[in-house]
């Protein structure tokens, strides 16, 4: 009864919480939708939000290249 | 032996044209050495999560504050771990090293860690093409390299890996040198700030 009672509570509180998200919009873990919290959310590269603390800022991330360098790399002849 | 030019009445002279622009020609395209990407064809299928469970799956496997992409996929295939190791993996290496044959990787270009993370991406996706199987649970991670992981020492700039949900759970992977490891064992785990599924 007991194992019963745990299962039906795990599926109640696994669907609760699958029942909030829109899998077609942008996420953040911990958090669920962006779009939910229209409010908190802020898609940005500015440097200064106005409530840093409880905001979700989305950073300009740039991938700068962090490569393996297996040899010296020279000029490609052509 | 008989000449096919002279079986339907070449001279010999126009004959010998032919051969010498298709001889020019042939060397030109071995000297252009286009880039082929290949993926291995074995992929086994069958298990699938919905877009809803890995989303939950990120939600659980990932620090707070990630960004997720949109999955706009229905179903993603979960990759066997076992295939991955003895097909994949050493494919992936394959392709890393003709690239590198190549002279294809250099910083600040295409052919840095975002471009072989795509490639990865890329290479289970034609795989799950050729098995007529959902879109791989896969993605590319953006991530700050505060730690040193799969021959890349601890750059502390932002970097690329590749992500796959197998069958024994998630997986990252260091594209650009084949190395992989559980989730829970990533060094960078904590620094992980962006997983793009499209």
């Amino acid at each position: 009864m007991k194992i019963a009672l745990t299962t039906i509570a795990g599926l109640a509180l696994a669907g609760s919480a699958l029942a909030g998200i829109d899998p077609t919009r942008p996420m953040v873990t911990g958090r669920g939708n962006v779009n939910a919290q229209p409010q908190k959310a802020l898609v940005t590269n500015q440097t200064a939000p106005a409530t840093p603390t409880d905001t979700m800022t989305l950073e300009k991330f740039v991938v700068t290249g962090s490569l393996i360098h297996r040899q010296p790399l020279a000029a490609k002849h052509k | 032996m008989r000449s096919i030019f002279q079986g339907r009445g070449w001279p010999g002279a126009a004959a010998r044209r032919v051969l010498l622009v298709a001889a020019v020609l042939a060397a030109t395209a071995a000297g252009r050495a286009d880039l082929d990407v290949s993926a291995p064809s074995d992929m086994p299928t069958g298990k699938t999560v919905t877009a809803e469970q890995l989303w939950q799956e990120f939600d659980h496997s990932l620090p707070p504050g990630v960004w997720v992409s949109p999955l706009e996929s229905k179903k993603y295939e979960v990759i066997s771990a076992r295939w991955m190791r003895r097909s994949f993996l050493p494919a992936l290496k394959r392709q890393m090293d003709t690239l590198w044959k190549e002279r294809v990787p250099e910083d600040d270009t295409a052919g840095n860690c975002n471009g072989f993370a795509l490639m990865c991406r890329l290479m289970l996706s034609l795989s799950a093409m050729d098995s007529h199987a959902c879109s791989p649970a896969a993605a590319t991670v953006i991530v700050k390299q505060d730690r040193a992981f799969g021959g890349l020492s601890a750059t502390r700039e932002d970097h690329c890996v590749a992500y796959v949900l197998t069958d024994e759970g998630p997986w990252i992977i260091e594209v650009q040198s084949g190395a992989h490891t559980m989730m829970g064992t990533y060094p960078n785990r904590e620094s992980i700030k962006l997983v793009s599924v499209h």
